[in-house]
């Protein structure tokens, strides 16, 4: 497996085998006489022992190229310097007669005794020269589009040999050179040709074969026609001189027409492949160049700064926004300034600290620096970068982003000023509420006190009932009820601001069971009465127990209070939800009612629509609902007629789960 | 149930003059025979208790109860009361805040701070009287003291 995969992945390799195998075996048929086998056809000519050599030399060479075994290319290159220097000299003597003749060192006896003697063909060892050296040049210095120049030089020495072969018989001697070249050897140099081309296929020449582009598909196609069509050509005219079909000149004229022929297809067929991929091209070079405008534009004209700088911090790059926030032209920045000559000297410190640390690690986040415009000016930016760096890790560029951050600085500077402005107020807020604190304790200590001093004195006054005439005596019982009076009011005067002030601790509340609760409490002002309850359902609400309690102890005590004057209260209480998250409870009565237009004045402190005479109280009950249902973002309201009733309705959030 | 037959008195500490008078009158008037001793502030009140001062030659008998204004000068009420829980001694004699202010962080921190009755007074004088009356006859008739010089 590993070795077909070997040979497969290295088909130079097969080829150097085939060859060197190919030298082995005539080798051994010298040695053991029987030359004749490598002529492969009866009566030709055999392979001189020379070649032979020459090809286990050469096959060695060319199954050694690429190798890593230790040695083995220097073996390689010994191998190919051996089969030069044999081609070399065979050359040297077989064409100018000067020096040894190599070529029967070898077998000597044998070789003399072949008919004619068994000498090298000068085509053999020209084609052992620039395959050999073609074999230097790719072992010593991987010189490839020289040595593959040399192996097409040695194939198209062996294509003179094939000719003849394939124009006349092979054991024919008579039209060939002095020393015709064996056809084993015609096998051997086309085996060693074809190794040396696929060793490197993409390298030099080769590689215009294996581009996978237009240029190879028509060079391959091409080289196939250079090759076969002329000895194609030639054939059918040697043929068709040879049955004297015409003459040698009509045989040149049709073969000069015909190869003319074959050269303007050719061209035109190429020409028009080449148009073809140069159309395409062309395509390709649109639609690159449309990409390029377009990444162009989002690096010039984007929302943000962008920029390069090199290892200096200089500038290598700046997009147009940047430089419209900078005031500066193209090129009085590209390798002028650097980034510290945009930045105020505190800025510069803060950067001769950071570009370090960046080119180092290859990223920085959110870093704001002043920049410093061309007009003087400075406008507040974030930068981000990440660093470009070459194959072996070193800094080459930043690509830094650059937001305008004035507006954000100056809007963050705002939020914080407005809370320092805030929490100033609230610190005001809390000295007043305290000092209103301390305002509601004195009068609700201090100004009692001189109250209860009114009425206990007056009291005190009234035990010596027989000192005082009626009319003295009626003056010192308004005396005590006024001072009685005004106690009242100041307790429901603190209570309504306690209201206001209080903390609110929002729990579910279930209203039915409040509502009981306070018509439990009510139950000695009713006080033998005819009064009818018709409670409806009433949902669970999210409040405050003890100030809901307040509003609904108002509002059932008003309803008790004004229907006073009926033979038979109805006081009805319900709830409805409304669209928000509130319901609506409403307290409704069949009492003395009120005029819808002082409706307005109903929830005023210390506003009342009836006389005191009529119907005791301070004119702070409403308003404290009022204040409670606000405190928990619900409206009060009401509605009612003079001696038709009252209703009394306000919003208040509904409880659900999770609330 | 024994009933000490000795007349015990009832500190009134109080700097109003008009409610000094008003519940010297409501007590007179209902024949509490306890001597009612009244001091002016704070400060007097704990000199009455510990014997010091212009008290430093009084008797040794503790009073039955101390009705303590809350708001006096010098010293308030709380901390008279703070100084009397303090004591070994002192801290077994009932104390009633008898006091105009129904701000509930007062009667908290009385409570804390070991008050035995908390007072508002009204400024219903009919209802003055019941309370007034009811403290005296509670606190210096009905109820029972601990053993003298012992604690509660």
């Amino acid at each position: 497996m590993a070795t077909s995969n070997f040979v497969l992945a290295s088909p130079h390799r097969l080829a150097g085998g085939l060859v060197a195998g190919l030298g082995l075996a005539a080798l051994v048929a010298w040695a053991l006489g029987a030359e004749a086998l490598t002529a492969i056809v009866p009566g030709a000519i055999a392979m001189n022992p020379l070649t032979a050599i020459g090809f286990v030399l050469a096959g060695f060479a060319v199954a050694g190229i690429g190798t890593s075994y230790p040695g083995a290319r220097e073996v390689a290159l010994a191998c190919a310097w051996a089969v030069v220097a044999g081609g070399l000299g065979g050359l040297v003597h077989r064409s100018l007669g000067v020096g040894p003749a190599l070529d029967l060192m070898f077998f000597p006896d044998a070789v003399a005794a072949a008919t004619p003697p068994n000498r090298i063909a000068l085509g053999t060892v020209a084609g052992f020269t620039l395959v050999g050296l073609a074999l230097v040049l790719a072992h010593r210095r991987r010189d490839w589009p020289r040595a593959q120049v040399l192996a097409i030089l040695a194939g198209l020495v062996a294509l003179v040999t094939w000719c003849q072969y394939i124009y006349a018989p092979v054991t024919d001697p008579a039209p060939r050179l002095v020393a015709p070249v064996a056809l084993s050897t015609a096998v051997g140099m086309a085996l060693l040709v074809a190794g040396l081309l696929v060793a490197a296929p993409h390298e030099g020449v080769m590689r215009l074969l294996h581009t996978g582009s237009a240029s190879a598909l028509v060079a391959r196609r091409l080289l196939s026609a250079a090759v076969l069509v002329p000895v194609g050509l030639g054939w059918l005219r040697l043929m068709g001189e040879r049955a004297g079909a015409f003459s040698t000149e009509v045989g040149v004229a049709l073969t000069v027409a015909a190869t003319a022929g074959m050269l303007v297809f050719v061209v035109l067929w190429t020409a028009t492949a080449v148009d073809r991929a140069e159309t395409r091209r062309r395509d390709v070079e649109d639609a690159l160049r449309a990409h390029a405008r377009e990444v162009d534009d989002l690096y010039h004209n984007a929302p943000c700064g962008y920029h390069s700088l090199d290892e200096r911090g200089m500038f290598v790059r700046m997009n147009d926004t940047e430089l419209g926030w900078l005031g500066y032209a193209r090129d009085e920045v590209i390798g002028r300034l650097t980034f510290a000559d945009l930045l105020t000297p505190e800025g510069r410190a803060r950067f001769a600290e950071t570009f370090p640390r960046f080119k180092a690690t290859g990223e920085i986040r959110d870093i704001e620096f002043d920049l410093v415009r061309k007009n003087g000016t400075t406008f507040r930016v974030a930068i981000n970068a990440t660093a470009v760096r070459d194959e072996r890790a070193r800094y080459v560029s930043s690509r830094s982003t650059v937001f305008d951050i004035t507006a954000r600085t100056e809007a963050a500077r705002r939020i914080a000023s407005l809370n320092a402005d805030l929490a100033h107020r609230l610190g005001e807020l809390a000295h007043i509420n305290g000092e209103l604190e301390a305002f509601s304790y004195s009068v609700s200590h201090d100004l009692r006190a001189p109250l209860r001093h009114i009425a206990g004195f007056a009291s005190l006054l009234e035990r010596h009932a027989g000192t005082l005439d009626a009319k003295s005596q009626h003056y010192v019982q308004v005396i005590v009820e006024s001072a009685q009076t005004m106690g009242q009011l100041i307790d429901d005067l603190l209570s309504f601001s306690r209201m206001s002030r209080a903390e609110m601790t929002r729990r579910p509340v279930a209203l039915a069971e409040l509502v009981g609760e306070v018509r439990r409490d009510l139950e000695n002002d009713i006080d033998g009465r005819r009064v009818v309850w018709r409670v409806g359902a009433l949902p669970e609400v999210h409040a405050d127990r003890a100030m809901l309690r307040v509003v609904l102890r108002n509002l059932l005590q008003n309803a008790v209070k004004y229907t006073r004057s009926r033979d038979e209260a109805v006081i009805e209480i319900g709830a409805a939800d409304d669209d928000g998250g509130d319901s609506v409870v409403f307290v409704r009565d069949n009492g003395v009612g009120f005029d819808m237009t002082y409706v307005d004045r109903l929830f005023g402190v210390f506003q009342r629509l009836h006389r005191a005479e009529e119907f005791e109280g301070t004119g702070i009950g409403l308003a404290t609902v009022r204040r409670i249902v606000a405190r928990h973002g619900g409206r009060t309201w009401a509605e009612g007629a003079v001696d038709r009733g009252a209703t009394v309705y306000f919003s208040i959030p509904r409880h659900t789960e999770g609330a | 149930m024994t009933i000490t037959a000795e007349v015990r008195s009832i500190l009134l500490a109080e700097d109003n003059p008009h409610d000094v008078e008003l519940t010297q009158a409501v007590l007179a008037q209902h024949h509490l025979a306890n001597e009612i001793v009244v001091v002016r502030d704070g400060a007097e009140a704990l000199d009455y208790l510990f014997r010091r001062g212009p008290y430093a030659s009084r008797g040794p008998s503790l009073p039955a109860v101390v009705l303590l204004d809350l708001k006096m000068p010098k010293m308030d009420g709380l901390e008279v009361l703070k100084a009397l829980k303090a004591d070994e001694t002192l801290r077994s004699i009932p104390v009633v805040m008898l006091t105009s202010s129904r701000e509930e962080r007062d009667l908290i921190e009385s409570y804390r701070l070991g008050v035995n009755a908390y007072v508002v007074k009204p400024v219903d004088f009919q209802a003055f009287v019941d309370a007034v009356r009811d403290l005296g006859r509670f606190w210096a008739v009905v109820n029972v003291p601990p053993p003298e010089g012992r604690g509660a």
